[in-house]
């Protein structure tokens, strides 16, 4: 170990730098501001929470002049939102938009507020309460006075996206087109041009959705992830209106789903990400498996008492077992006691847009809702026999009615909006794609039928799919974000995925 | 040979003294030229005191008069005017000294006189008669007159300073004297001869003829005449210039010579010259030609100024155009037209050679300087601009650093404000109409100007560099930040050469990336469009063209963009492969190009270079672009600078095409964008233009497959509806 020593002499040099070092600083705010802030951002790193919110803190109130306290305030919000302290994150933002109005930081916290309430919205209420904070940035910090500004072209983009969420489709594509047409170039674009692409879907304007989708994948400085997702949607695209307005089937094929190293015995039941992965609960060997886009097998868990395989809206993988709901990916498991009554026999389960989730609890013959934060209430809708719930787009709920052989449409509070019927023989399990279309498979005619969001029967498929292949037991449906169906039959001991 | 005896001139022995001295000095000391003149004012004041009542002050004058004269010609040897002035102070002392009775004095100026110009002469009217008696009894006594009788009597005859008159009348001082006669072409005789005062005695000379001269002339003087190799001396102009300039060439005997005749800056003159016989030849006058060579200005404009180095310079037109000659040497030519621009290039003239130029003149792009504190960062900056931006294709960078502070301390701006504007984009009011006039008042000859702000006055890394067209354009400048590297420069170089006008493929057809399709997808086609022409329909799937396969619809445009030279001009067709739900087939497209518009809200362009673009496009009657293009163009500058009045007014000033992709829907979609931002009380005249955009089922927006105008159209209409 090297030991260092100091001479007298050398301690009084550095006692005489530190008192220069010092009374620079004192000369010049912006240095000894500088100093707290790397401190800070070090204390950060560390994960020394506190100390690092001491700092900004510190900060704030000693250096309000300089672009520190700015950028402080900035810190401690997400500081604080990183440990769901969001009202102290608000009280950040609050003072950093109203101390410096003009700062194009003030900019950036009414986009973030917006951000955090659109998180944190537990219903449509909230979430229309998000729009407040962005719809201030562009009208507090116009084009004139600030002519390139990121934080205004993210504001119109959320903003659209909230519209986009709320089912207002026409002043969604207005904010996106805002963004892509009056702003400069910003890295938001491709996300604008994304929200457009989607927009127009809403608007059933799938030509003009279809150009807005594909000037996503030519961005330049869009992100892969982006381009993924709007070819994702081309293909939904391809299928679900080029090829009828050809008189073409949607699809063109079937083919088994194909699991490297795994053979299926009595897939039971099939649930699809919009990516194209694909949970599937073969009864037969009591596994859930999570099936990746490309086939292989990404997780294996073994759950014997498996009543149903989901994707939460967040693209999470669910199970619903007899007593809890269960995370795949995690091996958590959520248990949901209404009124201090453990539901002990759940039916099926969902997790919505608001991060709620949806259990059905088959002894009582209930739908139940709990918010992120535990409170439960019974769904309306909920009816005597159901036999199954999908998400739909726009935090939608669908419930499939075996004995009613309808199919209710509850939006994002638990609101029903909606209800159609159908001549189903027995109706057994139901699909939604991103559109909103839905599928209703019906075990006793071997059919799935096609539905779109207004209930106007659009397609069926079965008992025979393209290539010749007769189902034999089919037990579920699913649909995936390319508009591929997969469809689990037990009988032939195989997923199929229509394409 | 006769001896006549030397009378020396007591005169020039008062000089002698001095010799030595002048034989110390060094050649730096000795006097210039002007010598002379300056000390003819003192011989004409002593000639006005003369003439005047003060007559004998005058004696004094003409004393210190020859004392200059004295002192001077220790350094150089005086002309002959001098002597004259000489001579006449002489003849004027001795009338002063006559008229003051000074007997002694006047034989002494009179016998000094007569040493220096043995034929001295005077008006007698103007003299006193007993001292002209006198002058005539000294000179009798003194001067000796010799009638030369010389053959050829056209040979120069001379006795020292004195030379024979026209008749052959010669008068020297009594005494022995060497008589030179000389001739060219003959040899020159020197006879000693003493001569006693009387009356005239003959003096018969004969020059023996020895060689022949060749009197060559130039059209020029100081022409270096060579004969057979051998520097003869230059030619020189004589009393009878329309002879030419002059050298005689003596010594010559009969033979073939060479005669080479050189100047600087002119061809050499070469002459073949027999000499047959020992007589006189004269030469044809040579006519020298200057060296030059010719510069040939290909593509240069009428109005174009020339300067070589400098200096203008004139252009001849021949049948294959413009020319300048010039004299051998390097060369700066600086072309400047007043509308399209400068044009600079380095040129090395070679005589009788022709160098061929092709003259792009480019809009100057004008640096005024870069602010701050850090000269060092700005210096650095400034060479990577000059190295980088110097050789640009589409413009001419003008340096004219130092202005940039003059200018924005005229604005009322200083550096740390513009820093703020630059670094923060915090509110602040820029008054970049007021920056754009005073950079035109102090740097008028720019298109576009570059002004530069460091990003910290220590030690900056960047270099905020603010771009704004020529007043009247919209002066809302581009910001372009620069790091200390060639590589971001050379992007603004890019950008900087970037054309708005360009053309580009034409498909008519929406084509898209579809995970579920072979290749790219199909969406639509537009009505006649080329795809549609090609038998193209909607659901097809494009799987190659020309061979090469496509997997997407980047690969698809690359592959088409890449066949444009090749294809859209020639009318060749670019065969595609193509699958849909009854098979694969091919198809043959022909290919064209179509104008395209400045996207909303581009980054890749700079704007202000954009603008003067378009103006000047727009003010040039033959350009090929059509104006309406143009115009929609600068419609999308002003809604980039936010001018919305200036856009609404460009717009409404364009005569569309009506019913295609491209044109009028554009135009209207721009007008309802633009007056649904200028206010509620326009909404139902945005409304209208955007609802006629809307009824067009296939407009594009920004090229002929661009994005379609009508679902745009629609959005904003339900919502401003």
């Amino acid at each position: 170990m090297t030991r260092l020593r100091i001479t007298a002499p050398s301690l009084l040099g550095c006692l005489a730098l530190l008192w220069i070092a010092n009374a620079t600083a004192a000369q010049q705010g912006d240095g000894a501001a500088e100093r707290v802030w790397v401190q800070a951002q070090r204390l950060e790193r560390e994960e020394k929470i506190d100390d690092a919110r001491n700092e900004y803190n510190l900060l704030v109130s000693n250096f309000p002049d300089t672009s520190y306290a700015q950028e402080a305030l900035l810190a401690l919000a997400r500081s604080y939102r990183s440990t769901d302290q969001v009202q102290d994150a608000y009280i950040a933002l609050d003072k950093l938009a109203n101390d410096y109005p003009d700062s194009p930081r003030a900019a950036e916290a009414w986009v973030l507020r917006g951000r955090y309430q659109i998180e944190e919205a537990a219903d449509r209420a909230e979430l229309d309460d998000t729009r407040t904070p962005l719809r201030r940035v562009p009208a507090l910090f116009g084009r004139k006075e600030y002519p390139a500004l990121d934080a205004r072209v993210e504001a119109r983009v959320r903003h659209g996206e909230v519209h986009l969420l709320l089912g207002e489709a026409s002043q969604a594509a207005l904010d996106f087109l805002g963004a892509i047409e009056e702003e400069s170039r910003s890295p938001w674009m491709a996300q604008a041009f994304y929200g457009l692409g989607r927009s127009l879907m809403n608007n059933d304007d799938w030509v003009g959705a279809a150009d807005a989708l594909q000037a996503v994948i030519a961005q330049e400085d869009g992100s892969e992830r982006l381009r993924a997702e709007a070819r994702i949607d081309l293909a939904f695209l391809h299928r679900n209106w080029i090829r009828p307005s050809l008189g073409q089937d949607r699809w063109l094929t079937a083919r088994p789903l194909g699991i490297a190293g795994a053979a299926l015995k009595r897939p039971l039941r099939v649930a699809a990400r919009r990516d194209g992965s694909v949970l599937v609960f073969d009864t037969g060997q009591g596994q859930i498996l999570h099936v990746s886009p490309t086939g292989e097998v990404a997780k294996r868990a073994t759950q014997q008492q498996t009543r149903d395989v989901w994707w939460s809206a967040n693209g999470r993988p669910y199970a619903t077992l007899n007593d809890a709901l269960y995370a795949v990916d995690t091996s958590q498991r959520e248990t949901f006691t209404p009124a201090g009554v453990p539901i002990k026999n759940l039916g099926a389960g969902q997790r919505g847009v608001f991060q709620q989730w949806v259990a059905l609890d088959r002894d009582k013959k209930a739908l139940w809702t709990f918010d992120r934060r535990g409170q439960a209430r019974a769904l309306s809708a909920a009816s005597d026999d159901v036999a199954d719930i999908a998400l739909a787009p726009r935090g939608e709920l669908l419930i499939l009615d075996r004995k009613g052989k309808s199919v209710t449409r509850l939006d994002m509070n638990g609101d029903r909006v909606h209800r159609f019927t159908g001549s189903w023989k027995r109706p057994q399990a139901l699909a939604s794609d991103s559109y909103g279309n839905v599928y209703i498979l019906d075990v006793g005619a071997k059919t799935v039928e096609v539905r779109d969001p207004e209930g106007t029967r659009i397609g069926q498929v079965g008992p025979v799919l393209p290539g010749g292949i007769e189902l034999r037991a089919p037990e579920d449906v699913a649909v995936d974000g390319h508009g591929r169906l997969l469809l689990a039959d037990r009988g032939l001991a195989q997923i199929y995925v229509l394409e | 040979m006769r001896r006549l005896h030397l009378w020396l001139i007591a005169g020039l022995l008062v000089f002698a003294p001095s010799l030595t001295g002048a034989q110390q000095l060094v050649e730096e000391d000795l006097p210039e030229p002007e010598v002379w003149e300056e000390v003819v004012p003192s011989f004409a004041e002593a000639e006005q005191i003369f003439n005047s009542a003060n007559q004998p002050d005058s004696l004094v004058l003409f004393d210190a008069f020859l004392r200059q004269v004295e002192e001077n010609r220790v350094l150089e040897e005086p002309p002959d005017m001098i002597y004259d002035l000489v001579a006449k102070s002489y003849f004027f002392r001795a009338q002063v000294n006559h008229n003051l009775g000074s007997t002694e004095l006047v034989e002494l100026d009179l016998e000094q006189l007569l040493e220096i110009d043995p034929g001295f002469l005077f008006d007698r009217a103007l003299v006193s008669g007993r001292l002209a008696e006198q002058f005539d009894t000294m000179k009798k006594e003194r001067v000796a007159t010799i009638l030369v009788a010389v053959d050829p009597p056209d040979a120069a005859v001379s006795v020292g300073p004195w030379n024979t008159d026209p008749s052959g009348l010669l008068e020297i001082p009594t005494g022995i004297h060497i008589i030179h006669a000389e001739k060219a072409g003959y040899e020159s005789q020197d006879l000693e001869v003493e001569v006693a005062a009387g009356d005239a005695q003959p003096l018969p000379i004969l020059l023996e003829r020895t060689s022949a001269v060749l009197i060559v002339a130039t059209s020029i003087e100081d022409v270096e005449i060579f004969l057979d190799g051998a520097n003869r001396g230059s030619t020189l102009y004589g009393s009878d210039t329309t002879q030419g300039a002059l050298l005689v060439l003596d010594g010559l005997q009969p033979g073939g010579y060479e005669l080479s005749a050189r100047k600087e800056s002119f061809r050499e003159s070469l002459v073949s010259v027999q000499i047959e016989d020992l007589l006189d030849y004269n030469m044809a006058s040579i006519q020298l030609v200057p060296t030059s060579g010719v510069v040939a200005l290909n593509n240069m404009p009428p109005g174009t100024v020339i300067r070589a180095n400098g200096n203008l310079v004139s252009p001849s037109f021949s049948g294959s155009g413009v020319q300048v000659a010039l004299s051998p040497g390097g060369y700066t030519l600086s072309l400047a037209h007043p509308d399209r621009g400068l044009f600079e290039a380095r040129v090395d003239i070679i005589d009788q050679q022709a160098v061929e130029i092709d003259v792009r003149l480019r809009p100057p792009l004008v640096l005024l300087g870069i602010l701050g504190g850090d000269t060092s960062t700005a210096t650095r900056m400034n060479g990577l601009l000059s190295t980088e931006l110097g050789e640009l294709g589409s413009w001419a960078l003008i340096d004219r650093s130092g202005v940039a502070e003059e200018i924005v301390a005229a604005a009322g701006l200083d550096v740390a404000t513009l820093r703020a504007y630059a670094q923060t984009g915090s509110r602040q009011t820029i008054p970049w109409i007021e920056i754009q006039k005073e950079a035109g008042d102090r740097a008028e000859e720019g298109s576009v100007y570059m002004l530069g702000v460091l990003s910290d006055d220590l030690l900056a890394e960047t270099v905020h560099m603010f771009l704004f067209p020529e007043s009247p354009l919209p002066a809302r400048p581009d910001q372009v930040d620069l790091a200390l590297d060639s590589a971001t420069v050379r992007n603004l170089a890019a950008l900087l050469n970037h054309s708005v006008l360009e053309s580009r493929p034409t498909l008519g057809a929406i084509v898209v990336d579809s995970p579920a399709a072979a290749g790219p997808l199909v969406v639509q086609t537009s009505e006649g469009g080329p795809a549609q022409q090609a038998g193209l329909t909607s659901g097809d799937e494009i799987l190659s063209i020309d061979g090469t396969t496509v997997a997407t619809v980047s690969d698809f445009w690359r592959e088409l963009t890449a066949r444009v030279e090749t294809h859209a001009t020639s009318g060749r067709l670019v065969p595609l492969r193509v699958a849909s739900p009854g098979g694969e087939r091919d198809v043959q497209l022909a290919l064209t190009t179509s104008p395209s518009l400045i996207e909303l809200g581009a980054t890749d362009v700079l704007y202000s270079v954009a603008s003067y673009e378009l103006s000047t496009e727009d003010q040039n009657e033959e350009g090929v672009v059509p104006k309406w293009v143009v115009r929609l163009n600068q419609a999308v500058v002003y809604l980039h600078g936010g001018d919305l009045q200036g856009a609404i007014q460009m717009l409404r000033s364009i005569d569309a095409p009506t019913g295609g992709r491209l044109g009028e829907a554009q135009v209207n979609y721009l007008l309802g964008l633009a007056l649904s931002s200028a206010g509620g009380e326009y909404a139902s005249t945005a409304s209208g233009f955007l609802t006629r955009a809307a009824e067009g089922t296939d407009g594009r927006l920004y090229h002929a497959d661009g994005p379609l105008i009508a679902p745009r159209a629609k959005v904003r209409l339900r919502v401003l509806n």
